[in-house]
């Protein structure tokens, strides 16, 4: 083998070994930090159509206080519409994550 | 002879306290399952395990959603206010300690909530026909965490009424 050759596979082992350590690194920093577990993208935890067709329909329509307004009244009225308007979006979930879910009953226990 | 009785008096006190105190400490700890809960575990095994990954699904989809209100009113609401609010050379301490408490509850909503996965993930890989009680045991674990993640959003929803009362009062005294 001439040694070009095989500096050329001395190369590619080495980027190989390289790829593998970074690819682990990067894998075991997701797994540890907790951020699989806010990721929703992973297999098995992906929205399903009807949620995609409603983040869409709703994306158009958020509220945001413009930082340069003048404080009046009738901005804060504003304000306060859209706000409790999310409140009420909240609230459609209830009693999130309490007892009930992990319940012997409920698991079958 | 009367001091001598008193100290007795209050060394046995003392001890009764920490005694009380141990008992009521191991009955808190208590967490082993009956037999019934046992077998019951054995039996249905394959169906509780389908049930924590529907749980899991389900209450990774509640946090999506919630977190996304949550930062909405954190981006859109909260903080556009107060920096709205120094350019009017207005000022309201109560609505910048509400951010700074809303911006805090909300790294604990996040991380009490990988707790919580990470937690359930430990369960639904054990074996619960091979170890019973240890899934149980575990499972009285994720219970907690999970109760944490319920008290902090129930403490986003505390801070976002408040935010709501603080801007009704500003409003009344513009």
């Amino acid at each position: 083998m001439s040694k070009g050759a095989r500096n050329l596979l001395i190369l590619g082992f080495l980027s190989a070994a390289i790829a593998l350590t970074t690819t682990g690194v990067s894998l075991a920093i997701y797994h540890n930090s907790g951020d699989i577990y806010l990721d929703r993208s992973r297999p098995g935890f992906l929205p399903d159509d009807d949620e995609i067709e409603k983040d869409k329909s709703e994306s158009g329509d958020d509220y945001k206080l413009d930082e340069n307004a003048i404080i009046t009244t009738e901005i804060l009225d504003e304000y306060l519409e859209s706000l409790l308007q999310e409140i009420e979006n909240i609230d459609t979930y209830k009693n999130p994550f309490s007892s009930e879910g992990l319940s012997d009953g409920r698991l079958g226990i | 002879m009367k001091k001598f009785l008193a100290s007795i008096a209050l060394v046995a006190t003392a001890l009764l306290a920490v005694l009380a105190s141990f008992n009521y400490a191991k009955a808190e700890t208590n967490t082993d399952p009956t037999s019934e809960q046992i077998n019951a575990i054995k039996k249905n095994c394959a169906i509780i395990k389908d049930n924590l990954k529907s749980i899991q699904y389900e209450d990774s989809r509640v946090r999506v959603h919630l977190g996304r209100y949550y930062d909405t009113i954190q981006s859109n609401f909260i903080t556009p206010l107060n920096i709205a609010l120094i350019g009017n050379n207005i000022s309201n301490i109560n609505l910048i300690e509400n951010q700074t408490n809303f911006v805090t509850a909300r790294s604990k909503f996040a991380s009490d909530y990988i707790a919580y996965q990470k937690g359930l993930e430990e369960l639904v890989s054990l074996d619960c026909t091979v170890e019973p009680v240890r899934f149980y045991n575990k499972l009285t674990s994720v219970r907690e965490k999970r109760a944490k993640v319920a008290n902090s959003t129930t403490k986003l929803r505390e801070l976002t009424d408040k935010q709501v009362n603080l801007v009704t009062k500003l409003r009344e005294v513009l």
